[in-house]
């Protein structure tokens, strides 16, 4: 290849050829791009303007460039090592302090949604599959298509849980209609927990129909059992944890733990 | 610190790495580009920003990440992942993160059959990203709609304050889109020669390529790319 010292005008214009109108790019005109040194190579003055964006590309990491790497660390920390013995007791309590933090968050968020869904299926306001399932672990209300509220305000999709039904605007369910059952058990299970919170749209609506917040126990044992078949609720004694969702703080000791050097050394074999 | 080791390894190598993996960290990485020829740094309108590398350390920070030190690696994935990403969100844009995710698995895996230096290593971690990303099927097989839409006229800075403005995450995000709108050869090269510090062999090799067609891609690709900052206003 003579040619990156003519220009391109000079070069042979072959038909079909992929090089017929570019010249090889001299390995130094990119260089001196990358630099930020003029290029002086003729051929390839009118590359300068691409510098400012060669530059760009090599800019110092931003913050998500660098934000998975627990996420390799802990399969870094997988591979079969030998030197996994060899592991300070500095790292190993950092690690420990890191995973507690995380399965403390876990916990948070497990205990915002739980305390949600749970209001929620009480009040019957879940989704029928939804509101099956959390008729048979907590003994919320069976799901009845005929019981909904007319409000739309607290449909909760079992999938984004931490949209807590606490906003300002909301109407909350009928307490004086079908919905009253299930917030007065939900109330009882509240109030037993510590947990019956007067901001609760749903509560607040209870609160109203029985007439003042300390009627709530009163007004609740004139109302009626929605009168489903299904004897009473024989999943709360039994399944017992999950009838808590106020303490769902038993749960971190199932978060995944990156496990020392079980794999043997033939990992790596792997290509 | 206390280094309890089993015999292989002097106390002194690893102390030796310890000290390396403290002087890039305390260093950071970004350094002037390797191969440069000597006036580059202050010669020009922009200051350099290379790709990051290790340099004379890299051994030591190997080893040590060979033996399983989290420091040491870490160094090397500070080091690579910015670039491993920022390639991979050209030639696969929509898993890029994922395909980064599993060229680290694949990396840490067959770390310890790792042999060679700093360009060898760069080498390595490329060709493994670009063969997850086409043993996925993940690799971008057309040219974006519409790719001058992507990097528009306000994304580019005036010339005058170019070189500070141009650093910022606004003006990369730009530049990766603007080499994911060439064709993808073109993008491919010039991501590998530009951020991933290959050269022009081992690029050749990685894109099954001659050396020859790879620098007239690099040379096509760029044209482009200068010609997409003229049109944003940036002119020299």
């Amino acid at each position: 290849m003579s040619g990156w010292d003519v220009s391109d005008a000079d070069m042979p214009n072959i038909p079909g050829s992929p090089r017929a109108d570019v010249p090889e790019l001299p390995d130094g005109a990119l260089d001196a791009l990358l630099t930020g040194d003029l290029v002086t190579d003729e051929a390839c003055a009118g590359l300068q303007p691409a510098a400012a964006l060669l530059a760009a590309l090599n800019a110092a990491p931003q913050d998500d460039e660098l934000a998975g790497h627990a996420r390799v660390l802990a399969e870094f920390r997988r591979r079969g090592l030998p030197a996994r013995a060899r592991r300070s007791a500095r790292r190993r309590r950092r690690s420990l302090t890191s995973l507690t933090a995380r399965a403390a968050a876990a916990a948070a968020v497990a205990a915002t949604a739980l305390g949600g869904v749970a209001a929620a299926a009480y009040t019957g306001a879940l989704p029928a599959p939804a509101q099956q399932f959390a008729h048979g672990m907590i003994g919320a209300p069976s799901p009845q298509p005929s019981h909904r509220p007319g409000t739309p305000q607290p449909s909760h999709r079992p999938g984004t849980p931490q949209a807590t039904p606490a906003r300002t605007d909301a109407v909350g369910p009928d307490a004086t209609g079908p919905a009253a059952f299930g917030l007065c058990t939900a109330y009882a299970h509240a109030k037993a927990h510590g947990t019956a919170s007067q901001k609760a749209v749903a509560f607040r609506n209870l609160a109203a129909a029985a007439g003042g917040a300390a009627k709530i126990a009163a007004y609740c044992t004139a109302v009626p059992h929605p009168g489903n078949s299904q004897p009473g609720q024989p999943t709360s004694a039994p399944t017992h944890p999950a009838g808590h969702p106020s303490h769902p703080t038993g749960k971190p000791s199932s978060h995944p733990t990156p496990h020392q050097g079980r794999r043997p050394s033939s990992a790596p074999a792997r290509h | 610190m206390i280094v309890v080791d089993s015999g292989r390894t002097p106390l002194g190598a690893i102390l030796a790495a310890r000290r390396a993996v403290a002087a890039v960290q305390k260093r950071g990485l970004h350094r002037s580009v390797r191969g440069g020829n000597g006036n580059s740094a202050t010669g020009g309108r922009f200051r350099c920003q290379s790709q990051a590398v290790i340099g004379e350390d890299f051994p030591a920070v190997l080893a040590a990440a060979q033996r399983g030190d989290e420091d040491a690696f870490t160094v090397l994935w500070r080091d690579g992942n910015p670039a491993l990403l920022r390639y991979l969100k050209v030639i696969a844009p929509a898993s890029a993160e994922d395909v980064t995710a599993e060229t680290w698995v694949t990396v840490v895996r067959g770390l310890d059959r790792f042999r060679g230096g700093e360009d060898a290593w760069r080498a390595w971690l490329f060709t493994t990203a670009r063969r997850r990303a086409v043993d996925a099927g993940r690799r971008r097989s057309r040219r974006p709609e519409s790719p001058a839409a992507e990097v528009g006229d306000g994304h580019w800075p005036a010339a005058a304050d170019a070189a500070e403005v141009v650093l910022e995450n606004l003006a990369t995000r730009a530049a990766i889109a603007a080499v994911a709108s060439l064709p993808p050869l073109q993008a491919d090269v010039v991501m590998l020669r530009v951020v991933a510090g290959l050269d022009t062999e081992t690029v050749a090799r990685l894109v099954g390529r001659s050396p020859g067609a790879v620098r007239v891609a690099v040379h096509r690709g760029l044209r482009r790319l200068a010609r997409i900052m003229t049109e944003a206003g940036v002119t020299r």
